[in-house]
């Protein structure tokens, strides 16, 4: 149990620069996500953290001890590799009890863990077979499992979960948590899929091209993406983005889209801050069940479209929606009768709008 | 319905290939063959002409080898091929054990760790197998003249790395570059320092390549030559050495020296036979990366 804190992280490979000067507090406990596309930097930093890449310039804290020149055996960190790396000539029992050895444990003692780690993640009937011989899902379990047989200050998955098909990796994301909470050890997750970080983690880090771009609660990320970047990679299907102009009609402020003319009144709550960008071209963005499509013209319609597609998917539909040449993605009711073609009429629920400057790609409103 | 019968084309060609085989086999086993029979052959049976097939066979050639005795013809002297063997077992033994244990090692930094110079460095070792070995002899000898390393083992020793050395790098810097890092990564996570990761986790991983080579090594080491004749001299002949020290001045010992041969090829051929299987699969190993 440790809290982590890097501080100005780097991390150079020769002139490419994979982590450039990342700050992050990492609570006592906590289920900390690093999330972003690849070559972002995160798996770097998770070496670093590990004790396995050499640390460029910068500081890592584990509680109030500098561990940069520690050696990883003397971090006490347990670590999930993507690639599992399990050891090929050794049977799963022999793996999962290899950190007990490695330190030293006593013969019983090592064999009490291993019994007991073989049945939180039900991995006794393949204790006696070499990684080769079992599934790729029980090789990630064994993988879990030397993670866990110890009991370390921190645990560190490195995108433990993206080699099994999707019908295990959403089964064993459960595990995954539920094993976090059972030990309520200190752990930080790395990931490319957002969906994962978001079931997962009490806090995302979302990184990108070395720079933390935000750093929050899933809700947070969610709903208050500090930039572009963070609101187009969180969330399935992504952020609709309309480039609009702030405009003052009849007394009534009002984004005016570039292209089509809509309007979208601007709602009471940000009013005040939109007041000096008249004129001012922002991207305002909308996820896709703020949206409410319709059939017919509503009073309160804002913009109107014709249906590009429609994906029934059983417990909600996906409708896309042509506007003016850009496709708008929306969340409706699995019954949504539209075919391609068709004109449709959408209502955005204003007051869930994020506003961004194109400029700066940052959020004109948390920002 | 067609059904083609195996054509007279597909069993010419087998006939063909066997051909062909049993062609190369000749070129191969005719000469070993021809020394098997000289080695046991009396002296005037080893000058008959035309050659005999059929022919009492003698030991009388081994026994001159081994002992230095001879029934007629010669005199009983004690002859140094005795000591040549051990010279062999020593020199080449000990070039291996000494590729084995800083090739492995250079092998691994060269595979593994990032430095200025890395692939300069490993082609440099790789060039040592460019040259022949008589365009390096005369600088290397003036200098164990100098140093006291002529005509001892050390020195042999140390020459011979210029055989087994590259061989042993290059082949088992590709089998460590066939391991995953994360496989020796998670080691050091789970407890290990790195000399522990090191020989508990890649050290066996490598080994069956490691065995076969290293004996491919030493069978190149056994066989070599030049640096016998030159470098070294009675005190530290070879088996190679020793062999050619039957063509005299006054006369050609073609019984003694087949003996002799057959003798020196003996443990290479036992060693590549036992370690076949490992060896084919070693060599391949590296290359096919998973």
């Amino acid at each position: 149990m440790s809290t982590i804190a890097l501080r100005s992280l780097w991390k150079k490979y020769g002139k490419v620069e994979a982590v450039k000067g990342i700050n992050l507090q990492i609570q006592d406990g906590e289920f900390f996500c690093i999330l972003g596309p690849s070559g972002c930097g995160k798996t770097s930093t998770m070496r670093m953290i590990a004790g396995i890449e050499s640390i460029t310039a910068g500081e890592i804290w584990f509680d109030n001890q500098l561990v940069n020149d520690l050696a990883p055996v003397k971090r006490d960190v347990a670590m999930a590799f993507e690639t599992y790396a399990l050891y090929p000539p050794l049977t799963v029992k022999e793996n999962l009890a290899f950190p007990l050895e490695a330190r030293g444990e006593p013969k019983a003692r090592i064999n009490e863990r291993v019994e007991e780690v073989a049945k939180i993640l039900d991995l006794v009937d393949v204790l006696d077979q070499k990684p080769a011989q079992i599934s790729g899902g029980h090789q990630q379990r064994v993988s879990l499992g030397r993670c866990i047989i110890r009991k370390p200050r921190v645990f560190l998955f490195d995108e433990p979960l993206s080699h099994v098909d999707s019908e295990a990796r959403r089964k064993m994301r459960g595990e995954v948590k539920r094993l976090q909470q059972m030990f309520k050890t200190t752990s930080v997750y790395v990931t490319h899929d957002q969906s994962e970080a978001m079931a997962l983690a009490d806090r995302i880090s979302v990184m990108n091209l070395g720079e933390v771009q935000q750093t929050g609660t899933p809700n947070e990320i969610y709903h208050h993406p500090h930039n572009l970047f963070v609101a187009d990679f969180i969330g399935e299907p992504p952020f609709n983005f309309f480039d609009c102009s702030v405009v003052s009609d009849g007394g009534q402020l009002a984004f005016r889209t570039q292209v089509g003319n809509h309007r979208i009144l601007v709602p009471n709550t940000i009013k005040e801050r939109m007041g000096d960008s008249l004129d001012r071209v922002l991207r305002v963005g909308v996820r896709p069940m703020y949206i409410t499509p319709s059939l017919v013209e509503q009073e309160d319609s804002q913009i109107h479209g014709t249906v590009y597609v429609f994906e029934g998917l059983g417990e909600e539909g996906v409708l896309t929606v042509d506007v003016d040449g850009s496709l708008i993605r929306i969340l409706t009711e699995p019954d949504f009768e539209g075919k391609p073609g068709d004109r449709v009429w959408l209502n955005v629920d204003s007051s869930r709008i994020q506003v961004f400057d194109p400029k700066t790609t940052n959020n004109v409103l948390s920002c | 319905m067609h059904f083609k019968r195996p054509g007279w084309g597909k069993t010419l060609g087998a006939i063909g290939m066997s051909l062909g085989l049993i062609l190369v086999l000749a070129f191969i086993v005719l000469p070993l063959l021809w020394m098997l029979l000289m080695s046991f052959k009396s002296r005037t049976d080893v000058m008959a002409i035309p050659p005999k097939i059929v022919f009492t066979p003698t030991l009388v050639n081994y026994q001159r080898l081994f002992f230095g005795t001879q029934k007629a013809g010669y005199d009983a002297v004690p002859s140094d091929f005795p000591r040549a063997m051990v010279n062999t077992i020593i020199i080449a033994g000990g070039a291996t054990l000494l590729s084995v244990i800083t090739g492995t090692l250079a092998a691994y930094a060269l595979a593994r760790l990032h430095f200025k110079g890395r692939d300069f460095m490993a082609f440099s070792v790789l060039s040592f197998r460019f040259s022949p070995a008589l365009s390096i002899i005369l600088p290397v000898y003036a200098i164990y003249r100098r140093l006291g390393l002529y005509n001892t083992h050390i020195g042999l020793i140390l020459i011979y790395q210029t055989i087994s050395l590259p061989l042993i790098i290059w082949v088992v810097r590709s089998y460590i570059e066939s391991i995953p890092v994360d496989l020796e990564q998670a080691a050091l996570v789970d407890g290990y320092s790195w000399w522990g990761a090191f020989t508990r986790i890649l050290l066996p991983l490598i080994a069956p390549g490691l065995a076969a080579t290293s004996v491919l090594a030493f069978v190149f080491c056994w066989n070599n030559f030049t640096f016998g004749l030159l470098l070294g001299a009675a005190e530290t002949h070879t088996l190679t050495v020793a062999t050619s020290a039957f063509v005299s001045y006054e006369q050609v010992l073609w019984g003694v020296m087949a003996a002799a041969s057959i003798v020196t090829i003996l443990p290479a051929m036992v060693f590549i036979f036992l370690v076949q299987r490992w060896l084919i699969r070693g060599l391949t190993f590296g290359a096919v990366k998973a």
